[in-house]
C-alpha cells in the first residue's frame, strides 16, 4: 500500500448517484430491440404518434412505478398499488357526482384518499414495525373491500369528469399528450428530489443501512412515512388519469399495474434491496414494459398466451442482469 | 501419511480476476501434520489463497497436489470429499436452529428420512464436553456469543474427520478463555493428525500456535519460516515492506477540562461504575467479554436506561434517554460492525460524511451542494483519508479509511468525545497503525475518546487510564503503563 505518499484526488464534481448504469443500459438497449420487433409487426410502430400514444398510456404506469420506486429505495416495497390506483379512480369520479363542487376538486380528492392509505402504510411499516410486504398487501385487500363495500348498495357517479378526460388523453401543449407532460414534470420533481433534497438523502442513506443512518441522526420513521405517502399519492393519481382515460372507473381497473410497476423499477437498475437506483433507470423499465405490452397486443394473439409471453419476457429481462451477486462462500 | 509427498501443495499458482492478479506465482507445500501460520495485511490474498484451497476458486494457471497426485477441485464438494474444511471469520451457520442442528447441517443423522433428533442431540452434547466447550446443545445457536458460536463452528468442523483444517482468523471475537479452548483444540486436531492452516493478525498467536509462517503481500509469497527461527519484526517488515517504527501510535497531549463523568452508575449487566474522560486522553476499557464494557457504554449512549447514578457531561448532570441525546451532547460511538451499523457502504465518502450535518447543510430541505463538497474536502484533508474523489463508494476503501470516515461524519457534527468499541478486530497492521495515528488526531483536536478492546497489548500501550471490568464492575484503574500486563490480566480474570 503506498498510502502515505498518496494525494488526495483532484475533487471532481461527480455527484454521488450519477454513473452510468450497466443496467440502464441494458434497459435502453432491450428497448431498442422492442422497437425493432415491433417495426417487424407493422410499419406504423415507428411513428411519432404511435409512440406518443404509447407513453401517454405507460405514463400511468409511471405514477405507480414512480412511487414504487421511493418505497423500494427505502428498502421497503408497496404491494397496495393496485387497489389504491382504482381507490383514487372511484373516490375521484364519486366526487364529481357530489355537484360542481365536487367535480372542482375531483382530483384532490382521489389524490388525498391515495395520500390516507400511503399514510396507514407508513406508520404500519416505520412505527409499528411490520414487514411492509405484509403490511400493503392487508391494506390493498381493506381498499379492495371498502371500495365493493361503497358500490355494493348504491351506484356513486362513475364517470370522469373533463378535466380528468383532458389531463390523460388531451393535447393542450405543442401537440404532445398532457399525460406526458405530467410524466415529465412529475419525473424532474422526483430528480430534484431524490437528488437534491435532504429527504433524497435520507431515503437513499435508510436504503443502504437503516442503522447507520437512524446513528446518523436521520428521522428514519418520519422519512419512511413520508416515502409511503408519495407512494399512495403517487398510485391514486395513476388511477385518476387511467380513469379519465377510460372515461369511468372501475372495480379491479389497478389490477394489472402490480407486477409492471414493480418490474419496470427492478428492469430500472433499482436494488429491491433498497439504497441504490436511479430515477432515469425507472424511465427506462416504464418504457420497455409499456412497449412490450404494446408489440404483444397487436401480435393478435390469444389473451392467455399474450399473458405468458407477458411473464416470460420479463422473466427472461430479468435474467439479464436483474440477478443478485452470486452466492460467496 | 503421505510417502515423503507434502500433503497439499501449491504449484506456481496465478489467479486473476478481470485482468488484475489476486495471487502470482505461489509455490507453497503444506507438511504432513504441521500447523502452518499464514499472514499478511488484508489485499494481501489470503481469502483469495482459502478459497483456492477450499475449492471455493479455481486458479487461473498452476495446479494443485494433494498427497503428490494433481487435484482440480470443481467446487467445495470435491475438497470437503478429501477431508479439507474451513473455520470462517465469520459464522457460517443458521442463528435460528439450535447447536445440535448446526453442528450436523448438512450431515443430518436421519433413519428412513425421518432425523434422530435425540441422537444428534446427545452426541453433539457428547462432542461438546469432551472439547471442553460449556455450551448446551439444545440451546439456539443465535442466542450464543459471537464468541461461542465460532467454537460450535470449530466443533462442527472437527467431526466431520478432517485431515486439512483452515482456520481464518478464528480468535477476532473469542475472549481469553475461549481463544485458550480453540487453542487446546487445535491442538488435540493436530496431534491427531490433521494439518492445520492458520490466518490471523495476531503475531503473538502465530508464534504460539504454528510451526511454520508464511507471508503473502500484494499476491506474492515473500516468505516461509520457522516460527523458532524468526521474530515478530522480521514478519511485519515481510508483510508491510515499510518500517513501521512504532506500531502501537502513542502521542502526548495535554489533558484538558472534563467531558463526561459517570457516578455510581448502574444499568443492565454493570453496577456502580464510576469513571472520567477529560479532553486530550484516551480512557481503555479492559476485560473479558461479558464484564459489562459493552453494556456500560450503550447505556451511556441511551440505547438502554441507567438503574441508578448519575452522568455529568461538561459538570452538568444529563439525562441520555435515547441515542439522538447523546448525539447532540456531542458524543460519538464508532461501534464495532462499522461496515453496517456506521456507514453505508454502497454511497459516496462525500455522502456518509455528510450524513449527519445534512440538517445544516442547506435550507427548507434542500442539499446546499457547494456546502457539501466544502465538508467533505475539509474532513478528507484532515484525516487524510486516501480515496479517489468524494464519490467513490465507501466499499471500495481500505479499514482505516472506512474508521477514517466514520471519525469524520462525527467530527463535522461537533463531536467531542468517541467511544470505539473494538477498532481493530478483523483489521490488519498496516490499517491498525492508521487508526491509532486517528487516535492522535482526535486528541490533537481536543477530543477525549473511551477505546474498548478485548486486545490487551492494545489497550495497555494506547491507555492514558486504563479501567478494568470484571463482572460488571470497575476492578482497578491504572495510569499509563504503571501495572505491569500480567497484573491487568489477573484483575480482569479475577484469579
Amino acid at each position: 500500500m503506498s498510502q502515505d505518499q498518496a494525494k488526495p484526488a483532484p475533487f471532481r464534481l461527480a455527484p454521488v448517484l450519477r454513473s452510468i448504469d450497466p443496467a440502464i443500459a441494458t434497459a435502453f438497449a432491450c428497448i431498442v430491440a422492442l422497437l425493432l420487433v415491433g417495426s417487424l409487426y407493422s410499419s406504423n410502430f415507428l411513428s411519432a404518434d404511435y409512440l406518443l400514444q404509447q407513453i401517454q398510456v405507460g405514463s400511468f404506469l409511471a405514477m405507480a412505478a414512480t412511487g414504487m420506486m421511493i418505497v423500494v429505495l427505502l428498502g421497503q416495497i408497496d404491494l397496495s398499488v393496485p387497489w389504491v390506483m382504482t381507490v383514487g379512480a372511484m373516490m375521484s369520479t364519486a366526487a364529481a357526482g357530489w355537484g360542481p363542487v365536487g367535480s372542482w376538486c375531483a382530483i384532490p380528492i382521489g389524490i388525498l384518499c391515495g395520500m390516507l392509505f400511503g399514510l396507514v402504510n407508513g406508520i404500519g411499516v416505520a412505527y409499528l414495525r411490520v414487514p411492509s410486504m405484509i403490511f400493503t398487501l392487508g391494506t390493498n385487500a381493506v381498499a379492495q373491500g371498502l371500495m365493493i363495500m361503497r358500490t355494493g348498495g348504491a351506484a356513486p357517479q362513475d364517470m370522469a369528469t373533463a378535466a380528468m378526460r383532458t389531463l390523460a388523453t388531451g393535447r393542450v401543449v405543442a401537440d404532445i399528450p398532457n399525460a406526458l407532460w405530467i410524466w415529465m414534470l412529475i419525473g424532474v420533481s422526483t430528480v430534484f428530489l431524490l437528488r437534491r433534497t435532504t429527504f433524497g438523502r435520507s431515503v437513499y442513506a435508510i436504503g443502504n443501512s437503516e442503522r447507520a443512518a437512524y446513528l446518523s441522526g436521520s428521522r428514519t420513521r418520519r422519512i419512511t412515512v413520508l416515502a409511503f405517502v408519495m407512494s399512495g399519492a403517487l398510485s391514486a393519481f395513476g388511477g385518476v388519469l387511467l380513469a379519465g382515460y377510460s372515461t369511468k372507473a372501475y372495480q379491479g381497473m389497478g389490477d394489472p399495474y402490480l407486477l409492471p410497476a414493480i418490474a419496470a423499477v427492478v428492469l430500472g437498475g433499482t436494488s429491491i434491496l433498497g439504497g441504490r437506483g436511479t430515477y432515469l433507470g425507472t424511465v427506462a423499465g416504464v418504457i420497455l414494459i409499456t412497449l412490450l405490452q404494446s408489440i404483444l397486443s397487436i401480435m393478435q394473439i390469444d389473451e392467455s398466451i399474450r399473458q405468458i409471453v407477458y411473464g416470460l419476457t420479463i422473466i427472461l429481462m430479468l435474467l439479464l442482469y436483474g440477478r443478485s451477486a452470486i452466492l460467496r462462500t | 501419511m503421505a510417502d515423503g509427498y507434502p500433503l497439499f501443495e501449491l504449484v506456481g499458482i496465478e489467479k486473476r480476476f478481470t485482468g488484475t492478479y489476486a495471487l502470482k506465482g505461489i509455490d507453497l507445500a503444506f507438511e504432513p501434520g504441521e500447523v502452518h501460520a499464514i499472514a499478511g495485511e488484508n489485499g494481501a490474498g489470503k481469502s483469495t489463497l482459502i478459497k483456492l484451497l477450499t475449492g471455493a476458486h479455481q486458479p487461473s494457471a498452476g495446479g494443485l497436489r494433494w498427497e503428490g497426485r494433481p487435484v482440480a477441485f470443481r467446487g467445495p464438494g470435491d475438497a470437503l470429499a478429501l477431508g479439507i474444511n474451513a473455520v470462517h471469520q465469520e459464522v457460517v451457520a443458521c442463528p435460528h436452529l439450535s447447536v445440535a442442528a448446526n453442528l450436523y447441517l448438512g450431515d443430518e443423522r436421519a433413519r428412513h428420512g425421518f432425523l434422530r433428533k435425540r441422537a444428534m442431540l446427545h452426541e453433539g452434547q457428547r462432542l461438546l464436553d469432551r472439547l471442553g466447550f460449556a455450551i448446551r446443545a439444545e440451546a439456539t445457536l443465535g442466542d450464543l456469543t459471537i464468541g461461542q458460536q465460532q467454537l460450535v463452528a470449530t466443533a462442527r468442523a472437527a467431526h466431520r474427520g478432517v485431515r486439512f483444517l483452515i482456520f481464518d482468523e478464528p480468535t477476532g471475537y473469542l475472549t481469553r478463555q475461549e481463544t485458550e479452548q480453540l487453542f487446546r483444540l487445535i491442538r488435540a486436531l493436530n496431534a491427531d493428525g490433521a494439518t492445520i492452516v492458520y490466518i490471523s493478525h495476531r503475531l503473538e498467536e502465530i508464534f504460539e500456535l504454528a510451526d511454520r509462517v508464511t507471508v503473502l503481500r500484494d499476491g506474492r509469497l515473500v516468505s516461509t519460516r520457522r516460527t523458532a527461527e524468526t521474530s515478530e519484526r522480521e514478519l511485519i517488515r515481510d508483510m508491510v515492506a515499510r518500517p513501521i517504527e512504532e506500531l502501537h501510535y502513542k502521542r502526548a497531549v495535554p489533558v484538558g477540562e472534563k467531558l463526561l463523568e459517570t457516578r455510581s452508575l448502574s444499568g443492565p449487566g454493570f453496577a456502580d461504575i464510576s469513571l472520567t474522560v477529560r479532553r486530550g486522553e484516551i480512557v481503555g476499557l479492559y476485560g473479558l467479554i461479558g464484564a459489562g464494557r459493552s453494556e456500560f457504554v450503550t447505556t451511556l449512549f441511551g440505547r438502554h436506561r441507567s438503574t441508578g447514578g448519575e452522568i455529568l457531561w461538561q459538570d452538568a448532570p444529563v439525562a441520555i434517554r435515547r441515542e439522538v441525546d447523546a448525539i447532540t451532547l456531542g458524543m460519538a460511538l464508532v461501534p464495532e460492525s462499522r461496515r453496517d451499523q456506521g456507514l453505508c457502504l454502497n454511497l459516496g465518502v462525500g455522502f456518509n460524511l455528510a450524513l449527519p450535518s445534512y440538517d445544516r447543510l442547506g435550507r427548507f430541505g434542500l442539499v446546499d451542494r457547494g456546502a457539501e463538497r466544502v465538508l467533505a474536502r475539509r474532513q478528507i484533508d484532515r484525516l487524510n483519508i486516501v480515496a479517489p474523489g468524494p464519490g467513490i463508494h465507501a466499499e471500495a476503501l481500505s479499514g482505516g479509511n472506512q474508521q477514517k470516515i466514520v471519525v469524520g461524519k462525527w467530527l463535522e457534527r461537533g463531536a467531542r468525545l468517541f467511544i470505539f468499541d473494538e477498532p481493530t478486530v478483523g483489521v490488519d497492521v498496516g490499517t491498525k497503525s492508521e487508526i491509532y495515528r486517528v487516535f492522535a488526531d482526535l486528541l490533537d483536536a481536543g477530543a477525549g475518546i473511551i477505546l474498548i478492546s478485548s486486545y490487551l497489548p492494545e489497550v495497555y500501550d494506547l491507555s492514558d487510564r486504563l479501567v478494568v471490568f470484571r463482572g460488571g464492575r470497575t476492578v482497578a484503574e491504572h495510569g499509563w503503563k504503571t501495572a505491569e500486563v500480567e497484573t491487568i490480566l489477573t484483575e480482569a480474570i479475577g484469579a
